[in-house]
């Protein structure tokens, strides 16, 4: 399945990664935030949505802080339900991606999270969807994961 | 004698079965007499004539329901589980889920967590992915594969390996076998704009080796031909599109 996506550069910390071009994008709209793209208003209540957060992880391996990210989870999302866990490759490089179920507010929200390790930093990208509208989503919310790439602070 | 307890701010009403048979008889216009209604009015469940506020909406679902969906779970050590849900077009949905202590709970929610309730009932979670491909698997096979009796799984589990496309998928069926820790089949069934009773269905059998998808199917009706290995994101995307769109109701 192909999607119409365009490239989006962070100004700042360089990462990469394609975002449907009719997507609200804000960078660094929060401390800890590198990015939020959400999906034009429409019927839903949930919008869809993907963040970009990073985490500077010196000297620990994939594993062990994913360790304490998926208790994060558990701890800070209401009635959270881990569906699914995997190590996958993000850009050539080792990955974890997750899937879980949480309650915001009224909503039903499936939650889809790639974590990549790149020299030194941690760069979480999550995406919500409202559940009623995941099987549509989720080739998109995979297509943009996939072509997440780390970045080079100094070089951009 | 019959049990009910029905927490008003919450909505969480547990009641036996045949209390909840009193009860939907009684929001559909057949009152019956017994102690069961004494007991449904000395809660609150029904108040004044009237269907408590917190129960209304799950109780019409189950009156006028456009989407029946039912959920079996067999363990492995041969507890059997039924969970059953009237979704309506409000939209709302009722359901009435098995307890440990034989008691049932009833549900109203809105029908967009239907999905993450039925995992939690199903346990789906993190599993191994199977190396293995498709495997011809008919509904006698299904059925002897599933069953509590370890010869007759054996025998299956012997079948399936011969009719393996190669050995890495020879190796991951042989170890259902000892591996299936439970098996499960939820169908969404609603009656089509042209009359017709139509659904979904989705059956899967989980094993500590990782999951196998037998019968992800749009006519409910059709029977299993083949079980293929699958993971839990899949399972979840069929269970996210499990219930009908608008259009799809007559």
């Amino acid at each position: 399945m192909s999607f119409e996506l365009v490239d989006y550069h962070h100004p700042r910390l360089g990462f990469r990664l394609p975002l449907p071009p009719d997507w609200e994008q804000r960078s660094d709209p929060y401390e800890g935030v590198a990015l939020v793209a959400v999906i034009p208003a429409g019927d839903y209540g949930f919008r869809t949505n993907v963040v970009v957060t990073l985490d500077e992880v010196p000297e620990v391996d994939l594993s062990v802080w994913q360790f304490s990210a998926a208790q994060l989870l558990e701890q800070g999302l209401v009635e959270f339900v881990l569906l699914d866990e995997e190590y996958v490759e993000i850009g050539g490089r080792a990955a974890v991606r997750r899937l879980g179920h949480h309650t915001v507010g009224d909503d039903a929200v499936t939650i889809e999270q790639w974590a990549v390790l790149d020299q030194g930093v941690g760069y979480t990208l999550t995406a919500s969807t409202d559940t009623w509208v995941y099987d549509h989503a989720a080739d998109l919310l995979t297509a943009i994961a996939s072509g997440f790439r780390p970045g080079d602070p100094v070089a951009s | 004698m019959t049990q009910v307890v029905f927490e008003p701010d919450t909505g969480r009403l547990r009641l036996d079965r045949a209390t909840f048979d009193t009860l939907a008889d009684w929001a559909a216009g057949n009152e019956t007499a017994g102690p069961a209604m004494g007991d449904l009015r000395a809660t609150g469940v029904i108040d004044v004539g009237r269907p408590h506020s917190a129960v209304a909406a799950g109780l019409d679902a189950v009156t006028h329901p456009a989407c029946l969906l039912r959920a079996d779970l067999h363990q492995r050590d041969g507890d059997a589980e039924t969970g059953e849900v009237w979704v309506s077009r409000r939209p709302a949905a009722g359901l009435l889920l098995p307890l440990p202590d034989g008691m049932a709970e009833f549900i109203t929610m809105g029908p967009t967590f239907l999905p993450v309730v039925v995992a939690r009932f199903v346990e789906l979670g993190p599993r191994p992915r199977l190396p293995a491909g498709p495997v011809p698997a008919g509904e006698e096979l299904l059925a002897a594969l599933t069953t509590a009796d370890p010869r007759g799984r054996d025998a299956a589990v012997a079948e399936l390996a011969r009719d393996a496309p190669d050995e890495s998928t020879r190796q991951a069926v042989t170890a259902v076998g000892p591996e299936l820790q439970r098996d499960w089949c939820t169908c969404a069934t609603w009656t089509a704009p042209g009359g017709d009773r139509v659904g979904r269905i989705l059956r899967v059998l989980d094993t500590t080796a990782g999951l196998w998808l037998a019968r992800p199917q749009r006519d409910p009706t059709a029977q299993a031909e083949t079980i293929w290995p699958t993971t839990p994101t899949t399972v979840w995307r069929y269970l996210t599109g499990l219930l009908p769109d608008d259009d799809e109701l007559g």
